[in-house]
């Protein structure tokens, strides 16, 4: 799609008006593109349309359906629903993650397209999952399919000893490939890299010696299946 | 504080605080009171359920759980024309932006009245195409059979609408 077709579906995009396949281009071509001024400006447009309508009582019968709901929940973990890491606020949750993921892009040589990219994926080409182990630290991986991009990041890293380090692993059929070393600040660290979700079966974090292994020496510390 | 902590009470104060304006919402676009209802019911469970980490005394829970209001009416109406929906209800990253925006100053400090009188100032010609998108749900290339007007102007008119749209609640 070319700037000036882009520009043209702007309107019905705000308005989420188009079908998916078109949804998709506009997607598409304004993560790679910064010609367009002032989109998110006018998604927000059409955002604030939901505030148009007359307010309107809810019978009470509906509020009491939902905190039967929610009562009957509250006996389970919180923790539980801080792990449901598919949904909407994985993405929208700025105090700790996206900042982290922002700070790794900005470094990692990808850049900001990427980040634009990651955000605008829709769940049928992207999905987060929460790495989990035997560690105080906690880990996050954003894969965005349609592009085999992943990033990882990770909060809470205890400092390691100089000569060893903190390496990430995709592992597909069992076997481990490096997917680079963390570089850890302030307990955090992020990494991008490419990954085809439809061959690589999970991802892990292991400790090794400073430069990094060629193949894993230790037991993960974190870990996600995909 | 308290969604955060998975306190039923604070689930309770927020629906107290907003659930005439979801319901609204989705009986606006759903036109019946048991649709209306389960698209509601669903988006506060859905706050409930993934909220943990918000924080609701911002006006942008409240912009999101309207956004996640007309996301559930609006599948709904396109699946009941057997339509596939547009997104999964968790498709709201974009939707729901990343930064403080126009509908988070909306639900802070505007009345719908200021959007409604946004709405009114479009002429209607552009307004129509606007409000069949939004609250019916229909594609530009809907709209432009409904209302007999080539696609080519549609997406003009929407264009054009949702520029002025955006000046409109920008400057309030
Ligand atoms: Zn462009």
């Amino acid at each position: 799609m070319t700037c000036d077709e882009v520009n043209d579906l702007l309107g019905a995009f705000s308005l989420d008006a188009l079908p998916g396949d078109e949804m998709r281009d506009v997607r598409d071509h304004l993560a790679g593109c910064q010609q367009h001024e002032g989109v998110q400006d006018l998604l927000a447009a059409g955002r604030s349309l939901a505030f148009e309508p007359e307010e309107r009582d809810p019978p009470t019968s509906l509020k009491a359906r939902i905190m039967r709901e929610v009562h009957g929940e509250t006996s389970v973990d919180a923790a539980q629903h801080a792990r449901d890491d598919r949904g909407i606020f994985s993405w929208l949750r700025p105090p700790t993650f996206q900042p982290a993921l922002i700070a790794v892009l900005s470094v990692a040589v990808i850049g900001l397209a990427v980040w634009v990219a990651v955000l605008q994926s829709s769940t049928d080409d992207a999905f987060v999952r929460t790495l989990a182990g035997d560690s105080p630290a906690a880990g996050k991986l954003v894969v965005v399919s349609n592009e085999n991009l992943a990033v990882l990041s990770i909060e809470g890293l205890e400092p390691l000893a100089s000569d060893r380090a903190y390496q990430a692993w995709t592992i597909s059929d069992g076997v481990a490939e490096s997917a680079g070393i963390l570089s850890v600040e302030n307990g955090k660290a992020s990494v991008a890299f490419q990954l085809d979700p439809s061959v690589v079966d999970s991802v892990a974090i292991t400790i090794e010696p400073a430069g990094g292994s060629s193949r894993p020496t230790s037991d993960p510390i974190l870990a996600a299946d995909l | 504080m308290g969604i955060r902590k998975g306190d039923p009470d604070a689930l309770e104060e927020f629906y107290d605080r907003t659930s005439k304006q979801a319901f609204g919402l989705a009986y606006r676009i759903l036109g019946n009171s048991a649709s209306a209802e389960d698209a509601v019911q669903e988006a506060y469970l859905m706050i409930w359920r993934q909220g943990s980490k918000l924080d609701p005394t911002r006006g942008r829970l409240k912009s999101l759980l309207m956004t996640i209001v007309h996301r559930r009416a609006i599948d709904t109406l396109r699946s009941e024309r057997g339509q596939r929906a547009a997104g999964a209800p968790e498709d709201l990253d974009y939707l729901a932006g990343t930064s403080p925006d126009p509908a988070e100053r909306v639900a802070l400090t505007m009345d719908r009245e200021d959007v409604r009188s946004a709405l009114g100032s479009l002429p209607a010609d552009q307004r129509s195409p606007v409000e069949l998108a939004f609250f019916n749900g229909l594609t530009h290339v809907e709209i432009s059979e409904k209302l007999g007007v080539p696609l080519g102007t549609v997406k003009s008119r929407l264009r054009l609408a949702m520029g002025k749209l955006r000046i409109a609640l920008g400057n309030v």
